[in-house]
């Protein structure tokens, strides 16, 4: 009989089991108590553990969960009265509606009117005391678990991007409305007015290089993904006892790679490996992010003046830029 | 046997479901045909959508009247003339013939004239409709002699932007004022146009209001140094920077054309890699923007409740007016002449633009069709 998916299992497709509560090692440092609940869910283990619970919120939880909480309703409260609490309206204009920074005009004012960037201020704290608190969270409980601070770490670099965007770029602006909106569909359009403003972002060399770990992490996540599955029948699910003791699954593995294209990462690297191409994703974002308008104005000259922009021969003679020399007064309004 | 994907279908008809609401309808990619129009790898390649240009609507036309077979032979005798003075009857009776099957088909002479019909009408009495009638009529002679750098010899009829219905299909007003409600405390409406049929048409009209009735700078977002040395950026606002964006989306919707058209969208601002089209366009805003100001807005005082927007000012023109959609508008006066649409010409540059780039040749047609053609070619 040959080899069968049906009937194998690893820690991969493990068998659901009930029973007692799986119990925590033995904890270092302060901790608060625990929601001691928990259930199982049979849908859930067909991505994961089916044990849900029991749960560890900690003070930094709580206060992240409700500065977070408060920042979704109060976005979601916005939304819903700009489009006159109707649901329907709601529901189909939630893709655009937007709580925006405030105007350019209002500089870094602290207090603007509620509906000219007073919201936004405030969503934009909210959230960014949600974030940090959850950072704290992660932090405190690998501590507590006796593990390395290697998530805590790298959600602090999305922290910095996040808030590079938000609020570092615009304070060093001197303007808040260089921010973006939180909105679905105008954060977007944020994105695409900035690129422009700034002279085409895709010439931001930090642009180019978050784009290449980005790139590079779904690349790296699909090999070291699928070269894991694929030697799971020989035991490699089993990630921290091959790193230790290489057994016949990192073998074929790493010969694998060294076939296919000559250079093989170790059990332990590729970890590395990709957790550095996700933070540097992030790291370099918030840099390009940084130097616009701050320092270089219009990436596409920036990359005129160091050689990285290609010329072309076009198939038309440079166009004459028209001189304008009309001065529009203000249009009187005529309605009677 | 039981039925073990019950949930993953479940999501995906929601998801189907939630895309069919939401998602505007979209031109799909099996109608529209790529040419390239800059150099290789440059990513310039001009959209367009076969099915829109393939359905051109038909200008109903009128001969002139020497060669009419029912022509009204001077029956007619007009008084009160104030646009079409000098034109014989003959020929009014044809432009007022065509002009009625452009605009007004299924309403008639009435539809200007007060409800009058037939021959017994009196036609020189004033009605607030003939009034903005002569409006459009001195707006269209003017684009048709002054405008010749955007229209070219083709020019406009009413039917290019009318096109049978009273009101031209894509017109603009400023949106209605906002008021967020809870005393203004909460939740700043956005002015996207809810109604809209396709993505690009969600857009506020602020832009139009912005850079074709008040004439703000188009060219004061893109800084021309590498590095902030110091000056001000031209226009440090980003809100500035995305409405003229969104003019830019709604201008390359209206004339159903993709950036490239015009830009090489590596340095949008860069005339000198832009494809010479630009010009076209260049000019296109600028006679909106003239129009706007000289003959619609000034519309404001005696429009019909029909032709007004939320904030009770006339409708006005963008791109998409006369274009609808096409790179070349539909009617025109590509083989028949209609003398009585285009106003007194002159020698020399006939609008701003052409007066200050004599330099740019596509900037400095005639009419080169019909009768006039000589006479065009004389001024030269």
């Amino acid at each position: 009989m040959g080899f069968s998916y049906t009937y194998y299992e690893s820690f991969f497709s493990q068998l659901q089991v009930r029973g007692p509560v799986a119990r925590e090692p033995h904890l270092e440092g302060v901790h608060d108590r625990r929601i001691e609940k928990h259930f199982f869910s049979y849908w859930i283990g067909k991505i994961g553990d089916p044990q849900i619970g029991p749960f560890y919120l900690g003070w930094a939880g709580i206060f992240s969960i409700a500065f977070g909480g408060a920042a979704f309703v109060l976005i979601g409260l916005n939304f819903a009265a700009a489009n006159g609490w109707n649901p329907i309206r709601f529901l189909k204009g939630i893709i655009w509606d937007a709580v925006r920074p405030p105007r350019a005009s209002n500089g870094l004012e602290l207090f603007p009117p509620l509906t000219d960037g007073g919201w936004w201020l405030i969503v934009g704290m909210f959230t960014t005391l949600a974030v940090i608190l959850w950072w704290v969270r992660l932090y405190r409980r690998s501590r507590a678990l006796g593990m390395g601070v290697h998530v805590a770490l790298a959600f602090g670099c999305a922290i910095f991007l996040f808030l590079s965007l938000g609020i570092i770029r615009p304070v060093l602006m001197g303007d808040f409305s260089e921010a973006p909106p939180f909105g679905i569909i105008p954060h977007l359009n944020w994105t695409a007015t900035v690129s422009v403003a700034y002279g085409n972002w895709y010439y931001n060399p930090f642009h180019m290089l978050a784009i290449v770990f980005l790139y590079g992490s779904t690349m790296l996540f699909a090999m070291h993904g699928g070269t894991i599955l694929a030697t799971a029948r020989y035991g490699s699910e089993r990630e921290g006892r091959e790193i230790v003791d290489r057994g016949t699954a990192s073998e074929r593995a790493a010969l694998f790679w060294r076939w296919t294209m000559g250079f093989n990462a170790t059990m332990e690297s590729i970890h590395r490996w990709a957790w550095w191409f996700a933070v540097l994703t992030v790291i370099c974002g918030a840099i390009g992010v940084l130097l616009t308008g701050t320092v270089v104005d219009n990436w596409y000259l920036w990359g005129m003046k160091h050689g990285m922009v290609p010329s072309y021969e076009y198939p038309y003679a440079p166009t004459p830029q028209p001189v304008d020399t009309t001065i529009h007064p203000p249009v009187k309004d005529a309605i009677q | 046997m039981r039925f073990p994907y019950g949930a993953v279908l479940f999501f995906v008809a929601i998801g189907v479901f939630a895309a069919a609401v939401l998602i505007p309808p979209w031109t799909p990619p099996w109608q529209v045909s790529t040419t390239q129009v800059g150099p290789d790898a440059s990513s310039m390649g001009l959209y367009l959508n076969d099915e829109k240009l393939s359905n051109r609507p038909q200008q109903p036309e009128f001969q002139p009247a020497g060669l009419m077979q029912n022509a009204s032979a001077g029956g007619m005798t007009y008084t009160n003339l104030q646009v079409l003075n000098g034109e014989s009857p003959a020929e009014i009776d044809r432009t007022m013939q065509a002009l009625t099957a452009w605009v007004s088909p299924d309403e008639g002479c009435g539809f200007c004239h007060g409800g009058q019909s037939g021959p017994d009408a009196d036609y020189a009495a004033d009605y607030p409709r003939k009034e903005v009638a002569r409006q459009m009529l001195r707006m269209t002679r003017d684009v048709n002699a002054s405008w010749t750098n955007h229209v070219g010899s083709r020019g406009v009829t009413c039917f290019t932007c009318h096109q049978g219905k009273t009101i031209p299909q894509n017109v603009w007003h400023k949106d209605g004022k906002t008021h967020p409600p809870m005393g203004g405390q909460l939740g700043n409406p956005e002015p996207w146009h809810t109604k809209a049929d396709t993505i690009r048409n969600f857009f506020p009209n602020k832009p139009y209001e912005m850079f074709l009735l008040e004439g703000m700078p188009a060219n004061r977002v893109q800084t021309r140094s590498a590095l902030v040395d110091g000056t001000a950026a031209p226009q440090n606002d980003i809100m500035y920077a995305e409405n003229l964006y969104i003019l830019m989306m709604q201008m390359s919707q209206g004339i159903g054309a993709n950036c490239t058209l015009c830009h090489n969208s590596r340095a949008a601002f860069d005339w000198n890699q832009s494809p010479p089209e630009r010009l076209h366009g260049y000019s296109g805003m600028k006679m909106a923007l003239d129009l706007n100001r000289r003959y619609l807005a000034p519309l404001d005082a005696i429009a019909l409740p029909e032709a007004r927007g939320p904030q009770g000012d006339a409708a006005k023109a963008n791109c998409g007016t006369c274009h609808n959609q096409r790179l070349i508008p539909a009617g025109g006066m590509k083989d028949v002449y209609y003398p009585a649409l285009v106003g007194p010409l002159s020698p020399g540059p006939t609008n701003q633009v052409a007066a200050d780039n004599p330099h740019i040749p596509q900037l400095s047609r005639k009419p080169v069709v019909g009768q006039q053609q000589g006479a065009a070619a004389g001024m030269q």
